[in-house]
């Protein structure tokens, strides 16, 4: 057994921080520790109220004990930071390349140890642990795919495409609409043959300013984050973060699509779709194009272009989900 | 006698929807996309089809030089290999069209990298060495 598992089962023996908060997260909850209460609440704002009390991770903030872990060295771990030394010994671990931090798991034990947090930029705040959420999802056998969703009555669409596409104009003006927001960029799914069954994870936003419609919307503004230009705002007011949707559309958002929802051959769904939820599991590469193939199987397909209102993305909605 | 192929797995894979076909090489980074008639001949040199079998399927005339040219792009691009297996499927009736691979690169630093050997020594994944 390696240096770093014995010294994470050490601190795994330990007593949890005292400071206790549950948020919903994907498809489970989280039951974060911490040293205090206001720490816990910062660091979680992007999480929703709990939800699944049979399905339950523990996090525990450690400041700074982690610090002092026998890590290897960044060239030494794996795509984005993974310590590729501790098969075997029940943990999965990374290292944050831009900050050292460490991040550990026991998958039996189904608690997370992490390294403080104090000096989180707003960006990785807004998508919470995301790492960890990447890991659960796949042993929970679901995945995280790099889209946006919103739902209405327990149904839901997925918005796929890259930066820049429109997915986040989508989800922000179907909220608009009265659609409940799912996520703007990451979406936890589950594919059981024609099912898929979708989770929303963090109720927050990015979008490059000016952002309209913040103030029509009473958009929560939470921070600008600096290194990718983006303001960050609060949609947990309009989320329905932790509730099951069923899943039963996808659309593949473009500059220059369509004005209404065309039907998309899957092959071009699933073109739209893998390559960019594939770089985020850079570890698991044939296991998430296959369940993205399964995704787009299971899905009806649609192309859409950039829309100009809330009226109008509520007519797609219409189309898309019933009204 | 004209040669055979597969997928050059598992450093590449592939899934074909609907008459189009995505196909990801993990080596490179570089992911690809065929449709229409290069679809349904990726679909036939991957169940073990040669050329002359795949010309012999088409619903119309076929230039071989063209079809040719195609395959040798894909065994270039190390999307498929010399047949290693012997299983092999018909090929499938195909209309006669434009024979393209479109190749996109701009995930080939992340998809592509080789986490051990590759990356910044100092810096870790996903950054490149000097880069």
């Amino acid at each position: 057994m390696s240096d770093l598992a014995r010294w994470l089962d050490r601190q795994l023996e330990k007593t949890a921080p005292p400071a206790q908060l549950r948020r919903s997260f994907g498809a489970r909850d989280l039951d974060l520790r911490g040293t205090s209460d206001d720490e816990l609440h910062e660091l979680s704002w992007a999480l929703g109220e709990p939800r699944f009390v049979d399905d339950v991770v523990e996090y525990r903030v450690l400041g700074d004990a982690l610090r002092s872990a026998p890590v290897p060295r960044a060239s030494e771990c794996g795509p984005y930071g993974v310590i590729s030394t501790l098969g075997g010994t029940g943990w999965r671990a990374c290292i944050d390349v831009d900050n050292g931090r460490l991040l550990a798991l026991h998958r039996e034990a189904r608690v997370a140890l992490s390294s403080s947090l104090t000096e989180e930029p707003p960006r990785h705040q807004a998508e919470f642990a995301r790492t960890l959420l990447h890991w659960l999802a796949i042993d929970a056998g679901h995945l995280l795919v790099h889209a946006g969703a919103v739902g209405r009555s327990g149904r839901a669409v997925l918005v796929v495409g890259p930066g820049g596409a429109g997915k986040s104009t989508f989800v922000r003006c179907a909220a608009g609409a009265g659609a409940t927001f799912l996520g703007d960029n990451a979406i936890e799914v589950a594919v059981a043959g024609d099912r898929v069954t979708a989770w929303g994870a963090y109720g927050s936003l990015k979008v490059r300013p000016p952002m309209a419609m913040a103030e029509a919307l009473a958009l929560e503004f939470r921070a600008h984050d600096v290194d990718i230009a983006k303001d960050l705002y609060d949609l947990r007011n309009y989320s329905a973060l932790g509730i099951t949707h069923e899943a039963v559309a996808v659309v593949a958002a473009s500059a220059d699509g369509p004005l209404s929802p065309e039907p998309m051959s899957r092959g071009a769904a699933l073109f739209s779709v893998a390559p960019s939820t594939m770089v985020q599991f850079p570890l698991y590469g044939p296991e998430v194009f296959e369940t993205c193939g399964d995704l787009v199987r299971a899905l009806d397909c649609f192309s859409l272009g950039r829309l100009d209102s809330v009226a109008d993305h509520g007519r797609v909605l219409d189309e898309l989900l019933g009204s | 006698m004209a040669e055979r192929f597969e997928l050059a797995a598992p450093e590449v894979i592939a899934d074909l929807i609907d008459d189009e076909a995505v196909v990801i090489d993990l080596t490179s980074g570089h992911y690809h996309r065929l449709r229409g008639a290069a679809a349904d001949v990726w679909a036939s040199l991957l169940g073990g089809a040669n050329d002359e079998e795949i010309a012999n399927a088409a619903t119309g005339p076929v230039e071989m030089t063209s079809l040719a040219a195609f395959i040798d792009v894909l065994r270039q691009e190390g999307l498929i290999r010399e047949r290693q297996s012997d299983p092999i499927s018909p090929a499938r009736s195909w209309a006669p069209g434009p024979l393209v691979l479109e190749s996109f690169d701009d995930l080939e630093d992340i998809l592509g990298i080789d986490p051990i050997h590759e990356v910044d020594p100092d810096r870790g994944w996903p950054n490149l060495p000097g880069a």
